[in-house]
């Protein structure tokens, strides 16, 4: 156990080195950012003051020297647009993406399991057929068209939710957080359902799939045998048994919850780090990119780490390292 | 509705008897959001919503010409020796009174702020700061600067207390937060508002809306969603596909008015060949744009009109000089080419390209309202004129530098390309001296003259009109200068681009030249 720990941590750390460098010198690949953040009116002394003030005179091996040894200090430097420390910029931004990935999450959960596991064991009635037509559309449809409609139907035919923004927030340890009132919540609401579409459509159609497998077999037929029914049957026999391959699905979800929600925050203007990437990588803002995409690698590394572990909680047979005594 | 009305225009008359402000909000939907707090960050969103908190020493109007603001009157004492007179009586939202303390104190942070965005080149020729007395003030220049009013309405005057050694930081919490102007700053919520408050006590007279939250809404279509269910009363750059929704919406107003955004295409005239310019077997042939005759032909080409009607749905007026209506340095005479492609075919055959040539033109795809657009409109209208065409439309990110210095020994890359500029001092001496001049790291001039147009006779009379004082005499030499660098063709103005905003029923939005959407062009009707 400890030896794959410390062989996690070292793959991490490869991983998030090999990461750094590749964006780091592929932004420097696509343009100048000097040019986009100057004034039209700056004169060439303007743009060479701005080219030295954020270090892009130096050769890009210097630049990139200097960013590893102040990274390795955990200072990822000052973002090139807001001319502030790089960790300021995406922290405040952070709680506003993970309240929403939770939000989308725990609606994914609380309608995709029933309905797969309703799916699989019914798999002939009409409601079941209705739950698996309708999670083709929710990963089919693009969530833009489907934010957008949702804004159109809900906001403005109905009005019973706001359009955009995150409404007014509480601070709980000094972070802002909307869910704790009712109209953050609202606000909360259609952003939250919007990204969770396609994930509810997933664990749904994974937990119908692994819930026909399990049922049929012989230890499900021979509990049912000795008497076992209902909502024991369902969850201890069945559910576990399901979840082993939904969990590894819905960890790399959540991931991808967190570090992609870009187009839901785009388009329901939610104050998160998606709409911070989005327009960093626009105005080649390295260095939230770089600390961006560090962190983002550094959030799937631990998620691995947490399906892995969660594995052999759920399936006693699993044993993770490499070599058994 | 009409209970609605009835209260509003009570409210209205209880204001106007009290002498205090509407009791009311406006939530104002924009595009961009800001990049800093910092007033002295160079940036159009910041100073769009940081010009009502810090007040620059001269205002602007809807034209961006200056009119009296923290500065009442001025005179020349010497040809580079400008006098200010502060207006009595105004003080900081800390209560602190305004003094020439305050106003050194920010030209001198405004032009040395280390920063990326700074104003420095719009206070280049400031060379220093003369308190005379507690209101009187006096600039010091290192040459006649016919512009230097212009060049103060762009930046804002900070209490020289509370901003003393303030970082970011410290204007994002409040603390150095301070300004004379008609809002107070309450607060920013990155990427989501920012949030300002009226200051009663504004010489001008308590401002109209008690409360502005500008929401940074930057999906064109969630921006009109949210104006259409009422979570902001109005919302700026609506997009002209979203025009005509909106038009037809009960209830719902648009606005619309010339910028000072113009949309120009560069030419590349300083390389001997480029390889976007080619013969009809693709290989690269002597740059024809450096005879003025294809340059000449390919303006005649661009059918401006055409081009407003159909792919800027009317939202753009055709350009044919440097700024549009209203602005220092705009003349009626030089009105926008006539399309001709009869003429411009025989200008081709005259340079010696009777058959035309193969031509590569760049534009970006996200910086311009429909650049990537016009630029294919652009591409046919060239190929009909018998130029064959390709279009390349690229990000901003990618296009800038490669614009810039993508080519060899870093000089700019392309051939033919769109481009905008705007200048926030409303002159049209920023374009000349940006676009027309010749490329001199020097002198700081043709900066963004990424085709290397070049001209001592532009350069001569340029030079000259900056430093005349004489309003007549400057006005005749701005003149010859653009006419000459127009006739040179040095660059191709296309269009200007139009501010396009859109409220709820009751409001009324006047436009802007620099498209702010600020409390002061917005009113209740009453």
């Amino acid at each position: 156990m400890t030896e794959y720990l410390i062989r996690r941590i070292l793959t991490a750390a490869m991983i998030i080195l090999a990461m750094m460098v590749i964006v780091f010198f592929g932004l420097n690949l696509i343009g100048d950012p000097v040019y986009l953040l100057v004034d039209p009116s700056a004169n060439q002394a303007q743009i060479e003051e701005a080219r030295r003030h954020l270090g892009l005179d130096q050769p890009i091996w210097t630049q990139f020297w200097i960013f590893v040894s102040n990274a390795l200090h955990g200072d990822f430097g000052h973002s090139f647009v807001f001319n502030r420390p790089v960790f300021d910029v995406i922290m405040e931004r952070l709680p506003a993406t993970l309240e929403l990935a939770a939000a989308a999450f725990v609606i994914a959960l609380s309608v995709g399991l029933p309905a797969g596991l309703y799916a699989g064991l019914r798999p002939k009635s009409y409601l079941s057929r209705l739950i698996m037509g309708g999670s083709i559309f929710g990963f089919s449809l693009p969530s833009f068209w489907v934010g957008i409609v949702f804004i159109l139907v809900f906001s403005v035919t109905l009005g019973w939710f706001p359009a955009t923004g995150r409404g007014d927030t509480v601070s709980v340890f000094g972070i802002q957080w909307s869910f704790l009132t009712w109209d953050g919540l609202s606000h909360l609401f259609l952003p939250a359902l919007n990204l969770s579409l396609t994930k509810m459509a997933i664990i749904t159609r994974l937990t119908r799939a692994g819930t026909v497998e399990v049922a049929s077999q012989d230890y499900v037929k021979f509990a049912r045998a000795k008497g076992v029914r209902g909502p024991r049957l369902y969850i201890k026999h069945i559910g576990k048994n399901v979840m082993i391959p939904v969990v590894t699905v819905i960890g790399i979800e959540l991931g991808h919850l967190i570090a992609y929600s870009v187009v839901t925050e785009t388009i329901f203007a939610w104050p998160g780090i998606g709409r911070l990437i989005i327009t960093s990588i626009l105005s080649l803002d390295r260095p939230v990119v770089v600390a961006y995409l560090m962190m983002v690698t550094l959030l799937f590394v631990v998620i691995n780490l947490v399906v892995d572990l969660l594995y052999v909680a759920l399936d006693p047979r699993i044993r993770l390292g490499s070599v058994q005594d | 509705m009409t209970l609605k009305s009835t209260l509003c225009c009570g409210a209205a008359a209880l204001a106007l008897l009290a002498g205090g402000a509407w009791a009311e909000d406006l939530d104002i939907g924009i595009k961009a959001e800001i990049s800093s707090a910092d007033p002295h960050v160079l940036f159009g969103p910041n100073r769009n919503i940081g010009g009502q908190v810090y007040e620059p020493l001269f205002g602007t109007d809807n034209a961006q010409q200056p009119v009296p603001g923290l500065v009442e009157t001025w005179e020349l004492v010497e040809p580079t020796v400008y006098q200010f007179h502060l207006r009595p009586g105004v003080t900081f939202h800390d209560g602190k009174p305004l003094t020439t303390e305050d106003v050194k104190f920010s030209i001198e942070r405004a032009k040395t702020l280390k920063a990326s965005r700074t104003f420095a080149t719009y206070l280049n020729d400031v060379k220093a700061v003369e308190i005379v007395d507690d209101l009187t003030f006096r600039i010091h220049t290192t040459q006649p600067s016919a512009i230097l009013i212009n060049n103060l309405t762009t930046f804002g005057i900070v209490s020289s207390a509370a901003a003393k050694d303030a970082a970011e930081q410290d204007f994002l919490s409040g603390k150095a937060a301070v300004g004379t102007g008609p809002y107070k700053w309450v607060e920013w919520v990155p990427g989501d508002h920012v949030t300002l408050e009226a200051n009663d006590a504004y010489w001008g007279g308590a401002p109209e809306f008690e409360k502005l939250t500008y929401r940074f809404i930057a999906n064109d279509s969630t921006r009109v969603a949210a104006l259409l269910s009422g979570d902001v009363d109005v919302i700026d750059e609506v997009a002209p596909t979203l025009v005509a929704r909106l038009k037809s919406e009960p209830g719902m107003q648009v606005f619309s008015g010339t910028s000072y955004m113009l949309n120009y295409v560069a030419l590349n005239q300083h390389a001997e060949k480029n390889r976007y310019v080619t013969d009809q077997s693709g290989a690269p042939i002597p740059n024809p744009f450096l005879d003025v005759r294809v340059r000449q032909a390919v303006s005649l080409m661009l059918n401006r009109e055409l081009i407003s009607d159909r792919i800027m749905d009317g939202l753009a007026t055709p350009a044919g000089q440097f700024v549009p209506e209203g602005m220092v340095g705009h003349f009626p005479e030089l009105t926008p080419p006539a399309y001709d492609p009869q003429k411009a075919r025989a200008l081709l055959a005259e340079a010696g390209y009777p058959e035309g040539f193969n031509l590569t033109i760049h534009c970006t795809s996200d910086r311009y309202m429909n650049d990537a657009k016009v630029c294919q409109a652009m591409g046919q209208l060239l190929s009909a004129g018998g130029i064959k065409t390709q279009v390349q439309t690229l990000p901003g990110s990618t296009f800038f530098g490669r614009a810039s210095n993508g080519g060899p020994n870093g000089e700019p890359e392309f051939a033919f390309f769109l481009v905008g500029f705007g200048a926030a001092n409303g002159v049209a001496d920023a374009a000349l001296s940006a676009l027309a001049m010749t490329y001199d790291e020097e002198a700081g001039t043709g900066a963004n003259n990424r085709g290397r147009f070049s001209d001592p006779e532009v350069d001569r009379l340029a030079n000259e009109a900056v430093v005349e004082n004489d309003p007549a005499k400057r006005e005749e030499l701005l003149k010859a200068a653009e006419t000459r660098a127009l006739d040179e063709v040095a660059i191709v103005p296309v269009h200007f681009l139009s501010g396009v905003w859109a409220a709820r029923e009751g409001l009324t939005v006047t436009p802007r030249t620099d498209v702010f959407t600020r409390a002061s062009n917005i009113t209740a009707q009453k």
